[in-house]
Order: structure tokens, then sequence, then C-alpha cells
């Protein structure tokens, strides 16, 4: 199977989190730092990841300023409040599926 | 870092394959400008023309033009706004305006304008209660 296909729905939790520990990042920085942590493994494209921080800006879970740096506009996203309880929810969420998929991967032997 | 003229350069091409949506257009360009300066850094005999090209091969016209379509749809769907009229705040405004048109049908003529003077009264109060934590929470600038 396609290895974009299976990170897909595990994009959101992982934003959540990066801004959780980050405090606010740009888009190009959240793509480098996915693929420094999972040593080049994951590599977020910005067709992922634009419409992604869009719609959660849209939905109010983040919050964006813009900055000047250099010569050009720079937009910085952050956690709102609401966007701090969903980063929770999320996270638990995917580690409960991963619990999941090991399970049925790794299956305990039954006596 | 690049120059006014290499940001506009980069933002030129965007427009000109049909990046219009402006906020769109302007995150994409902070996002390939950045890229070219990756490009440029570690070999420093590349010029800024042989790295945008570099750049403008990871970003596909098609996916460009899709990504902001989508962009437009997160950015305004009317469909959202209408979320906020839920059951529970339909019936609340329904019984808030019973409640306030109510007694008008219920107090003899003469006593009507005692009534909207607490109407008026109600309001001015409302609105002072609303209107100064407003003011409250404006982060004003530190003075000299």
């Amino acid at each position: 199977m396609n290895k974009k296909v299976l990170y897909k729905g595990c994009l959101e939790p992982i934003l959540l989190k990066l801004l959780h520990e980050n405090g606010r990042m740009y888009g190009y920085e959240i793509t480098r730092k996915v693929k420094e942590l999972t040593v080049g493994e994951l590599n977020i494209t910005e067709g992922a990841l634009y419409p992604l921080l869009h719609r959660l800006e849209a939905d109010g879970v983040l919050e964006a300023e813009m900055e000047n740096i250099g010569n050009r506009v720079r937009k910085y996203y952050s956690l709102t409040q609401n966007g701090r309880k969903e980063k929770v929810k999320a996270v638990s969420e995917l580690e409960n599926f991963a619990k999941t998929l090991q399970l049925l991967l790794n299956p305990k032997p039954s006596f | 870092m690049l120059t006014k003229g290499q940001i506009q350069q980069i933002d030129t091409y965007l427009e000109s394959i049909g990046i219009e949506y402006f906020d769109f257009r302007q995150e994409l360009t902070d996002h390939i400008a950045e890229e070219v300066e990756q490009n440029l850094q570690p070999r420093k005999s590349v010029d800024f023309n042989a790295a945008f090209e570099e750049a403008k091969a990871h970003y596909p016209t098609k996916d460009l033009i899709e990504q902001q379509f989508i962009a437009k749809l997160d950015a305004y769907n009317p469909l959202k706004e209408w979320k906020y009229f839920n059951g529970k705040r339909i019936l609340n405004s329904i019984a808030v305006y019973t409640a306030a048109i109510l007694p008008a049908f219920l107090i003899s003529e003469k006593n009507l304008n005692f009534l909207l003077l607490i109407y008026v009264l109600f309001s001015a109060i409302e609105s002072l209660r609303m209107i100064f934590p407003f003011g409250r929470n404006i982060n004003r600038p530190e003075r000299n």
C-alpha cells in the first residue's frame, strides 16, 4: 500500500502535536520538522499541508498571524484554546489507533 | 536572503500559472522562497534562476491549482455560518423575543411608554456591559 495513504489520516494529530510543542510555526518549517523527526520517512507535501492548515484555521482550531520576514510576508500558525483541547483528543485517538494496529499485527498468543 | 525583485519574480510566476487567490499565493511565495534559499545555501555557485527552477519542479501547476481551489473553499464556506443557528439558539431567541413582546399585549395602553422606557434602559445597560469588557481586552500600545 502507498505510504502516503497510510499517513494521510495521521496528519492532523501530528500537526497539532508539533504546534503544541513548538508554539507557532509556518508551513515550510512544519514540512522540514516532520521530515527531520521521521528521518525522511514522512514527507508532508504542501498539497496536503496547506488545505489542512486552512481548514483548521477556519474551524477555529488554529489561529494565524502574519509577519514580515525580509522582503516577504510569512504566515505563522498556533493553537487556539480550542485547538489545545483538540490536540489532546486527536493525539489520544492516534495512540489508540496505533495500539489497535499493534494488536492486529502482533496478536498475543492465546493458550 | 532573497531580494525584493527575486520575491517578486516568484510571486509573478505563481500569478502567471493561475494562482490568483492572494492569501494562498502569499503563503506559497514564502514556501517556495524558503526552498530557493535552501537550494542556494549549500552550493554558492548556483544562481537564483537555477535554484528557482529546481524549486519549481517540486510544485506542478496542476497540483497548485487544485490546492488553490481547496484553499478558497476552506477560507469561506457559507454553510459553516449556518451551523451557528442550532436548535438551542433558535429556541432561546424565540423565548427571549416572546418574553419581550408579551408584556406589550398584557399591560394597559397608558403604561406602554413606561414599558418602552424599561426596554431602552435594559438595552443601554446590556450594550455597556458588552462594550466595556471588549475595550479592556484590546492591547493598547505603551506610551513613552
